[in-house]
């Protein structure tokens, strides 16, 4: 079969599925009720990051990298957690399906039949096409490559530390010049399938970007299902999610980091969203874990990781509610001021060369110039068919959820971190220098796309009191 | 659910949310031409469009065809290009959109058209139209400078990197403001293919640069104007919250389904394209097939010249700024090597020592090779070296020792 030389079948298939099961069976023993869904939705991230450290600290231990070590590690750490979750449930014999969950089963079907033919012709694309996308090579897959070569962690630096360094040493730098600084997440994934296939070349080395939607389709159900919705609902969620254009482009031009923190900083705020509506901590373990894939991923995780950590602050010392919406109003009314007036080219002009603020590490200096962002946020959402129609669903759940429950409906981290990631974003695009990113359009849909899955969830999340199947609100008519 | 409820409650509202679509739907349909065409003047839109076949087009040199200096220093057509003419008679404001179906070689290509007004008295209009490589597309010539008047000529010229681009016109048909033109545009660039580009990791249009509606705004505002007539009719319905949310949601998702019958279309049809080339390929066949194939063979020459990954350092130069594709594939292809890929002279030449490699890639007209004293130099620095290899593509050398820069030094 034309597709399948050059690579180890059963290799591959070993590292897709190993890190899967871990992250499975290690979110299983962190959560003591939790439905399959959420915990393999889960699971899958939660195995990236332990295939990540896995690879770290055995590189860090001067030893070489190959596959089947670490996959035994992998498999024992299995074995171990298997055993703890058989001790906790038993293996009980599955309950009966009842007439519910029978009905539900037609109501799938639709989503089904959705599921077979947009995963199909995405897998399709994926194993047709050898790597595409421009950053993947660029940035991103050279450090695999290398990797899978030396069997070591070579260390890649900036261009000028390549320049400057000793002879005896072996260094690398990138095409692009701060690639070199950028985390080691996405690289050690991809070297992780690279050892397991034996080939550092192929296209079916990039399947884990095709199960990453899938793996939060399963996580998104999880939890808007413990928020009550009843299966249609539920499986309108996950079709929303795995149908927008931008969504499915990432997924089968492989190779991004994007989707990757998107979905990372998404699981966590779900995480951190459970935490708060039924107390159990492993929820809030679970949302430490992707914080550490947010930084793992992309050098802005650390934005998003130390929101996640700003949510679970919030959540433990659990201020008045009251105080945290006045400090959010006002701040969310300055920025919308902000970007109005940043509209008015004599803002512009006033501000001049402005001032620039350093950030510290691999951060870089952030410039103040606020520019006319709002017609480029407009045609990002409403024009462009990047998100089919995600931000219209999302207003219509804010304006339901404030017409008919006012701000108890808000007192939720998911949302409060979602307009906090939105907030965090617009000010970066239309205050600071990056304004310029979000005028050419390399990567202001990139950044928005971060939200685009807690986007999903919370507009589900919020809609959820009309969408459920026992708590109606009778007789309350319109 | 007891039955009498969905008879009761869920029937009537989900009809009124189902008349909502349809209502929405029917408004929009009919006011399109007025929202879409605003200003594009009335009175046209009963006049039938002017449809022009291959057999009327025929080649001419630019020289006669544009007589119009600007024209051709604008565009850069060369007075000895050909251009595609045809000579119909049309009033411009009454046709102020083109449908233009035609076969080019170079996707890279620059198309241009020309027109003449028919007193002569105005300069020769020309733009730039952004046209699929081959195949069909609409565009609007409503607001371009010099569109007006009575128009005699019609002419076109693709225009590619290095020269002339073979270009066939198979119909040229300019068409009115009328809802027929409407819906066949719309339909037409809604559903136009639109292969993978490197900017779809960035955004996705949904159609291309020319369109004259994203079908994303059409479906915004199908579902806000849906909303609005369902809510409407929720004053004297009164259905419960749950139906209310319940239907308001559906009234969202079917237009969301429609565009992404749309999406599903254009994925499919991008697999077909895809496995016209790859399929059916072992992964390494693949690679033949690649746009870079030729840098790809390039790159396979250079590992045999070249000493094993780890044994050596290569500084690439090559004469461009930012992300240049060319020498990042370069450097991608070559893969495990150590590889320097910046700057475009010998700025750097006292970091090299011996044993690094040098490649030139493409023009480097600063740099040169003294072969009587085996050395590279330019402006910058100079490296002894040794050539090993020479290619259309570049050319490698290996550093024989230390490279020195001729700052201070005095510039030979």
């Amino acid at each position: 079969m034309p597709l399948l030389e050059g690579i180890d079948p059963w290799g591959l298939s070993v590292a897709l599925a190993l890190p899967w099961l871990v992250g499975s069976l290690l979110v299983a023993v962190v959560l003591r009720r939790a439905s399959p869904a959420l915990v393999i939705g889960h699971g899958f991230m939660a195995g990236q990051v332990m295939v990540a450290l896995v690879l770290l600290l055995w590189d860090a231990a001067g030893l070489r990298l190959s596959f089947m070590p670490p996959a035994a590690i992998l498999a024992g750490v299995a074995v171990g957690l298997a055993f703890v979750v058989w001790r906790r449930a038993g293996f009980g014999r599955p309950p009966s399906p009842s007439r519910r969950m029978l009905w539900n089963l037609v109501w799938m079907l639709p989503l089904a039949a959705f599921l077979l033919e947009r995963g199909g012709v995405l897998a399709q694309e994926l194993a047709l096409r050898p790597l595409y996308a421009w950053d993947a090579w660029m940035n991103w897959v050279p450090r695999a490559v290398v990797w899978y070569h030396y069997e070591w962690l070579v260390p890649f630096v900036m261009p000028p530390d390549w320049l400057a360094a000793a002879p005896e040493e072996t260094v690398y730098t990138l095409g692009n010049w701060r690639a070199g600084d950028y985390p080691p997440g996405i690289p050690l994934l991809l070297l992780w399938q690279m050892l397991g296939a034996g080939t550092a070349d192929h296209s079916l080395l990039y399947l884990p970007w095709l199960l990453l939607p899938a793996s939060f389709a399963l996580a998104l159900w999880g939890h808007l299902r413990r928020h009550g919705l009843v299966a249609p609902a539920a499986a309108l969620a996950v079709f929303a999610w795995l149908s927008q254009p931008f969504v499915n482009t990432h997924a089968v031009l492989a190779g991004y980091a994007d989707l990757w923190l998107a979905v990372a900083f998404s699981l966590g705020a779900t995480a951190l969203a459970e935490w708060q509506r039924g107390g159990e901590r492993g929820f809030a373990l679970l949302a430490a874990v992707m914080a550490l894939a947010c930084v793992l991923f992309k050098t802005p995780g650390l934005a998003f990781a130390s929101m996640l950590v700003v949510g679970a602050v919030v959540l433990a010392i659990r201020p008045p509610a009251r105080w945290v919406w006045r400090i959010a109003v006002a701040c969310a009314t300055v920025l919308v001021a902000g970007l109005l007036l940043a509209m008015h080219p004599g803002l512009r002009a006033l501000i001049g060369d402005g001032l620039a603020i350093p950030l510290p590490g691999p951060l870089p200096v952030l410039r103040i110039e606020p520019g006319p962002l709002l017609p480029y946020l407009w045609e990002s959402l409403f024009v462009q068919a990047n998100w089919h129609l995600l931000w219209l669903l999302i207003a219509f759940a804010f304006t339901v959820a404030a017409l008919f429950r006012g701000r108890p409906a808000f007192e939720n981290v998911a949302v409060g971190l979602l307009v906090l990631a939105l907030g965090f974003l617009l000010g970066l695009f239309g205050f600071t220098h990056y304004f310029a990113q979000a005028e050419n359009g390399v990567t202001f849909n990139r950044t928005l796309l971060y939200l685009a899955p807690l986007g999903v969830f919370v507009a589900f999340m919020l809609l959820a009191p009309w969408l459920g199947g026992e708590r109606v609100e009778r007789d309350e008519s319109a | 659910m007891p039955r009498s409820r969905i008879g009761r409650v869920w029937l009537p509202a989900g009809l009124s949310a189902l008349l909502g679509l349809v209502a929405a739907a029917a408004t929009l349909w009919l006011v399109a031409p007025w929202v879409v065409y605003p200003s594009w003047g009335s009175g046209s839109a009963n006049v039938p469009p002017v449809e022009l076949g291959a057999s009327r087009f025929h080649s001419e040199l630019a020289a006669s065809a544009l007589p119009d200096k600007t024209a051709l220093n604008t565009t850069g057509v060369h007075p000895s290009d050909p251009v595609l003419v045809a000579y119909p008679r049309l009033v411009a404001s009454q046709y102020p959109q083109l449908r233009l179906d035609l076969r080019r070689g170079d996707p890279e290509a620059s198309l241009f058209m020309f027109w003449r007004n028919a007193s002569g008295s105005r300069p020769i209009g020309f733009t730039r139209l952004d046209h699929p490589r081959s195949g069909s597309g609409w565009h609007t010539l409503a607001d371009l400078p010099g569109w007006e008047g009575e128009i005699a000529m019609v002419g076109f010229a693709s225009l590619a990197r290095r020269g002339v681009d073979p270009l066939s016109v198979r119909g040229a048909s300019f068409f009115p403001a009328s809802r027929e033109a409407l819906e066949d545009r719309l339909i037409e660039e809604w559903s136009a293919f639109r292969p993978w580009s490197y900017s779809n990791s960035n955004k996705y249009e949904g159609v291309g640069d020319e369109a004259l509606l994203h079908p994303t705004v059409a479906a915004g505002l199908w579902t806000t104007l849906a909303l609005l007539f369902f809510l409407l009719t929720c004053r004297w319905l009164r259905p419960p919250r749950q139906v209310l949310v319940g239907l308001c949601l559906l009234t969202i998702f079917v237009p969301w389904l429609v565009l992404d019958r749309l999406w599903q279309r254009q994925l499919e049809a991008q697999v077909d394209a895809s496995a016209a080339v790859f399929a059916g390929l072992s992964h390494s066949e693949k690679s033949a097939r690649e746009p870079d194939a030729a840098l790809q063979r390039y790159v396979e020459r250079l590992r045999d010249r070249l000493p094993a990954p780890g044994d050596t350092r290569i500084f690439v130069l090559h004469d461009s700024k930012g992300h240049h594709y060319w020498r990042l594939r370069l450097q991608f292809h070559l893969l495990p090597h150590d590889i320097f890929n910046f700057g475009r002279s010998l700025e750097r030449a006292d970091r090299m020592r011996a044993g690094d490699h040098l490649l030139l890639l493409g023009e480097l007209g600063e740099i040169v090779f003294d072969p009587a004293a085996d050395v590279l130099k330019d402006g910058e620095g100079r490296v002894p070296v040794a050539r090993v290899d020479r290619h259309r593509f570049g050319a490698l050398y290996r550093v024989e020792g230390r490279g020195r820069l001729l700052q201070g030094e005095g510039r030979e």
